[in-house]
């Protein structure tokens, strides 16, 4: 169960839904498990929308390119790279816990999903480009 | 993503979702998702059970529903078999907002009748 995949592709969410589909099928073909699968995916969905609904948003989407590579070992080792201005996921802190549905805000899930997915999650920058890298382990949910 | 309804009555659309709920399927359906219960105050049941893939963006599109059902007096209940689309539901906590049951009977037992039994 090892090989590895990459892809880049333009700031467009119809991209990102190509870009994710064919990486569901590199990760069928690897026969990873249905819960790792799932949690890979979501990181990638995660991460790449992030970039580009707010990370591009803020200079020319057309220069705003995302890489995104993914290697299958002991885990599913993920690497984005993309041109937008410096943003460190990492940093972004719990959401509060709402009391119930009244006073629950839609939004804000995508990065404490992140955390709980993978087993290490960082980033940096490197060479004038955001560097996230995270590993989902292949024995997913533990 | 793919939107249908089925067996839906006056006080309870039951909504079935199949395919992806990433992103950009989201942001494009969210408007005609909303307009099958939301406008005259129905609840409803959101069937999950052919989801094959819940983005967070998902998740949001299913808080604002209910969250739309319930200012207009209306209730939800999310149909979610176990699964990858379940445990990222309970990654989330999402049953501490809406209500889980295994499958559309058991969904509709929790609505009652007239889709109000459940607070």
């Amino acid at each position: 169960m090892t090989g590895s995949w990459s892809r880049t592709i333009p700031a467009d969410l119809d991209r990102l839904r190509g870009l994710n589909t064919a990486f569901a099928e590199f990760l069928g073909l690897h026969r990873v498990p249905d819960g790792a699968s799932h949690a890979a995916q979501l990181v990638c969905e995660e991460i790449v929308a992030n970039v580009i609904t707010h990370g591009c948003r803020s200079i020319d989407p057309a220069a705003c390119t995302i890489r995104f590579q993914a290697e299958i070992d002991a885990g599913i080792a993920i690497r984005i790279e993309d041109d937008a201005p410096p943003f460190d996921p990492t940093s972004v802190g719990e959401p509060d816990v709402p009391g119930g549905l009244q006073d629950a805000l839609p939004g804000g899930l995508g990065l404490p999903l992140l955390r709980r997915l993978t087993s290490s999650f960082t980033w940096r920058r490197e060479d004038g480009r955001n560097v996230i890298e995270a590993t989902v382990p292949l024995a997913w949910p533990a | 993503m793919n939107i249908t309804t089925a067996d839906s009555s006056e006080r309870i659309v039951h909504i079935s979702i199949s395919g992806r709920m990433d992103t950009a399927s989201v942001h494009a359906q969210e408007a005609r998702f909303y307009a099958l219960f939301a406008p005259r105050g129905a609840s409803a049941i959101f069937d999950l059970s052919a989801v094959t893939f819940l983005a967070s963006m998902g998740i949001r599109l299913l808080i604002t529903g209910a969250k739309t059902a319930q200012a207009k007096g209306a209730r939800v209940v999310i149909v979610a078999p176990p699964g990858p689309v379940r445990d990222t539901l309970d990654l989330a906590a999402i049953e501490r907002l809406i209500p889980f049951a295994e499958d559309v009977p058991s969904a509709r037992a929790l609505l009652g009748p007239d889709g109000s039994t459940i607070r």
